[in-house]
């Protein structure tokens, strides 16, 4: 793809050399970016830390993918501004998204000003090369997002429809560009640097959700009986959403010419373009200084950034839980911090919780006929166990993932610290994942079993509760021990882990089951909650007493 | 434990003996019978190097590495056997300066504190001291990540004398830390020692060495190949510095031959760019 891209780009060498930019450093440095995307994992797409070879390639297929089922699922609406205005809107949104997501740490990573910077390339070369490289960027996903509507719409629609369409996708890409600009100004303004790369972890795993969603709930959409005849018309939207803009043309095209399509068409010429010279007069120059200050806009903003609030300290006895000794609650709170903050740890784990929120939720609207049935009818199922068995699938996820961290090597200060006992760190982590974590998530869900199911389900809530401790237990024996935030993620880890992920889902199903079967039996669930608590205490006892001595490898690594 | 039969051990005996100390990681073998006794209250610069075996022999020092052949004792206490007796009683300023950079400076002092079993209140107190003399007291409450190396560098100072430890191991405690916080953690090492703290210094940097340690040990390809004084491995060559002294010692001459190949390729380019040059006139 690299190859390919730079094919294309040296056709256009008699336009660099007019523009008085030196080629041979301006391909330099767009081939030396796009390799590195080419090795970069892309949320989304892979799992954070994947190593990918091909990344630019993979992605555009991938986005081709998305388009084709898009794309065709728009083929029933019969008003192309409806039509439209849904594909621009997911285009946009989602080539925004990546962009925010997979490039912002290309945009703002400051190594390469001590690389450049101290060589001598002029600053036009190095802006040429920056846009070059958005612009591939841009393009690899529009165009693969776009290239079945594309054809599809050349096809069916109109033979005008290609130069059109052609021309509306430059346009949206423009306001695409406009707006994360925005959105990166904005955010600069108002947060300092940690909560600002917070923010785009946050975009990061809405995106991983939105390619989820695509998947999922697009198709589902279409498949409502009335979507044929969708308009949106008459709605007061079309005038603030850009994507209606954007559509509009098309109307026009399919001959519904009035003052709404006009002007709504007026709208989608005149603001990209007034937003690009934006961009490029007012925006660019201060966003750009902003940028080659790196290293100094860091340390500014960090001195400006408000300290860490301190929570008041926890009652006695919520210490008690957080562990026996004073070294186990020491773990635990280093621990529960470095949850709470580690990024690549939020990217691997929140994308699941919220598919298994998802997935959970799903028998309260996959009924058909209003809410109001669905919820009335579902009380009278056992459908509860399905909602209170979905968070034993993320403790596994949760437990494996802990164990990385891109600060791995700072794991040293376990094997330096006079640690008496293993067991406690083993534990520490055990506790911070699940209290922190899944807890919540279990108690949210419980709440919902409670208010449809009513008391009459708190049996059985407490019997999923000991069972899903249990699990954790069994979990993390069946893992392996491991320190955490200790590791590099490496793409060959997780090979061997996935079959035992399967397995792990596989005793859910089985333990939830055996639970079901106890519901026939009179106190079976009374009986089998103090069966599972007994156990749970003998699991808790024999892993707090272990102890092992850190791997030798490993602390020679550290 | 009885502090008194401690106190009075700890005296009698060196505070590091290694005897015959070997370490290989799978074929390569770092360290080559090591023998060192080190008293009380000395400090001790360990030098040699890249590759030599330093960080290594750090390692087993403070009870990180375990399997290794001969004989190790720190602070009284056996490394293999009891390698949490010997932790409790060293302090450890790891070589790369790495940190869980989410965390704040107090959050992670709170932490090693308390593993060293003290209360958070006395670990607080210590933490803001110690890092109000560095100039970080107002950095207290703020995540590591925008930290500069030679603020990271403080805070593992700081990290590994919380405790108040008897023996002090170092390894290029000083890198990224401006000059005058160098001189200050120099003046805090010698002032330690003179309060009977020992201290075992690896660096790379020979007039740091030169300076602040009373007793210099060379390594090479894992074998102690010179121990003294600064005075005594002068004996040989009078005036010398200690970076000549290693360089003789270390490199068997070939360091100038390597220089001179380096800059024989220099020629070469200035031939190839006159060329090249030559080429592209027309």
């Amino acid at each position: 793809m690299t190859g390919a891209v730079l094919w294309i780009v040296r056709r256009f060498g008699w336009l660099l050399s007019i523009s008085g930019i030196d080629r041979r450093q301006f391909e330099a440095i767009l081939r030396a970016k796009l390799t590195l995307d080419d090795r970069r994992s892309l949320s989304g797409l892979y799992g954070p830390g994947k190593k990918a070879n091909r990344a630019l390639l993979y992605t555009f297929i991938f986005y081709l993918f998305i388009g084709v089922i898009v794309g065709s699922s728009l083929l029933l609406i019969e008003s192309p501004l409806a039509s439209m205005t849904i594909f621009f809107t997911f285009l946009m949104i989602m080539v925004g998204m990546s962009l925010i997501a997979d490039f912002t740490n290309v945009l703002f990573d400051t190594a390469d000003n001590t690389i450049l910077l101290a060589r001598p390339v002029d600053g036009r070369t190095l802006l040429a090369a920056r846009i070059a490289h958005v612009s591939v960027y841009l393009v690899i996903h529009a165009f693969g997002l776009a290239a079945c509507t594309f054809i599809t719409g050349t096809i069916a629609v109109h033979p005008l429809f290609a130069p059109l369409f052609a021309v509306m996708l430059l346009l949206s890409l423009c306001i695409v560009v406009f707006l994360v600009h925005l959105f990166y100004l904005v955010t600069m303004r108002l947060f300092d640097v940690d909560r600002f790369r917070d923010i785009i972890v946050y975009f990061q795993i809405a995106l991983s959700l939105a390619v989820f969603g695509a998947f999922q709930v697009l198709p589902r959409l279409v498949d409502m009986s009335d979507v044929d005849s969708l308009r949106i018309d008459d709605s007061w939207a079309v005038w603030v959403w850009p994507p209606a803009w954007i559509a509009a043309p098309f109307d026009l095209l399919a001959g519904h010419v009035g003052p709404l399509q006009i002007v709504l068409t007026v709208a989608a010429v005149v603001f990209p373009i007034t937003g690009l010279i934006l961009v490029v007069r007012l925006l660019a120059p201060g966003f750009s200084r902003t940028l080659s200050d790196g290293e100094k806009e860091r340390v500014k903003s960090s001195s400006k950034s408000p300290a860490v609030s301190k929570r008041g300290r926890p009652s006695r006895g919520l210490r008690r839980l957080r562990g026996p000794d004073r070294e186990e609650r020491a773990l635990y709170d280093l621990i529960r911090l470095l949850l709470s903050r580690d990024r690549s740890f939020k990217l691997a784990t929140y994308p699941s919780f919220a598919i298994v929120l998802f997935i959970a939720c799903h028998p309260l609207y996959a009924g058909a006929g209003s809410f109001a049935d669905t919820l009335e009818n579902l009380s009278r199922t056992k459908n509860h166990f399905y909602l209170l068995y979905c968070p034993c699938v993320l403790v596994p996820t949760a437990l494996f993932q802990v164990r990385y961290s891109k600060h791995y090597q700072a794991a040293w200060i376990y094997a330096a610290l006079p640690l008496t006992r293993t067991g406690a760190v083993v534990m520490a982590t055990l506790k911070a994942v699940m209290f922190r974590l899944v807890a919540p998530f279990f108690g949210a869900l419980s709440l919902i079993v409670l208010a449809l199911w009513g008391l009459g389900a708190l049996p059985d809530i407490i019997l999923a509760a000991m069972i899903l401790s249990l699990f954790s237990f069994v979990c993390a024996s069946g893992l392996g021990w491991e320190l955490p935030f200790s590791r590099q993620r490496i793409a060959r880890d997780a090979g061997g882990q996935s079959a035992k992920m399967i397995l792990f889902v596989f005793l859910v199903l089985l333990v939830g089951g055996a639970h079901f079967s106890l519901t026939f039996v009179p106190f079976g669930v009374t009986g089998g909650s103090i069966l599972i608590g007994l156990v749970c205490v003998l699991f808790y006892r024999n892993i707090s007493r272990r102890t092992w001595r850190v791997p030798t490898a490993a602390a020679a690594e550290m | 434990m009885n502090p008194a039969a401690d106190q009075k051990r700890s005296a009698d005996e060196p505070i590091i003996a290694v005897k015959g100390l070997e370490k290989s990681f799978k074929l390569t073998t770092v360290l080559d019978g090591i023998d060192l006794e080190v008293a009380h209250g000395q400090i001790v610069g360990y030098i040699g190097p890249n590759g030599a075996g330093k960080t290594t022999t750090v390692k087993i020092l403070i009870g990180m590495l375990g399997d290794f052949n001969g004989a190790v004792s720190v602070c009284g206490f056996d490394v293999a056997r009891d390698p949490i007796e010997v932790k409790r009683r060293v302090g450890y300023v790891p070589e790369t300066a790495a940190l869980y950079d989410a965390l704040t400076p107090g959050e992670f002092l709170q932490f090693v504190g308390r593993i060293h079993g003290m209360g958070s209140e006395e670990t607080e107190r210590r933490a803001r001291a110690m890092l109000g003399l560095f100039d970080l007291e107002d950095k207290f409450d703020h995540r590591m990540s925008s930290f500069s190396k030679g603020m990271r560098q403080k805070v593992l100072i700081v990290a590994g004398l919380i405790h108040n430890p008897d023996l002090i191991v170092m390894d290029e405690p000083l890198t990224g830390l401006d000059a005058n916080s160098a001189v200050v953690v120099k003046e805090i090492l010698s002032g330690l020692a003179q309060r009977g703290k020992t201290i075992f210094y690896c660096s790379h940097v020979m007039d740091v060495v030169e300076r602040v340690c009373d007793r210099i040990i060379i390594l090479n390809k894992g074998k102690i190949i010179a121990d003294g004084s600064f005075e005594e491995l002068q004996a040989g060559a009078r005036g010398a510095s200690l970076e000549h002294l290693f360089t003789e010692l270390t490199s068997e001459g070939r360091h100038g031959t390597t220089a001179r190949r380096f800059i024989d390729i220099f020629d070469a380019f200035d031939d190839a760019d006159n060329v090249d040059s030559a080429e592209r006139a027309p």
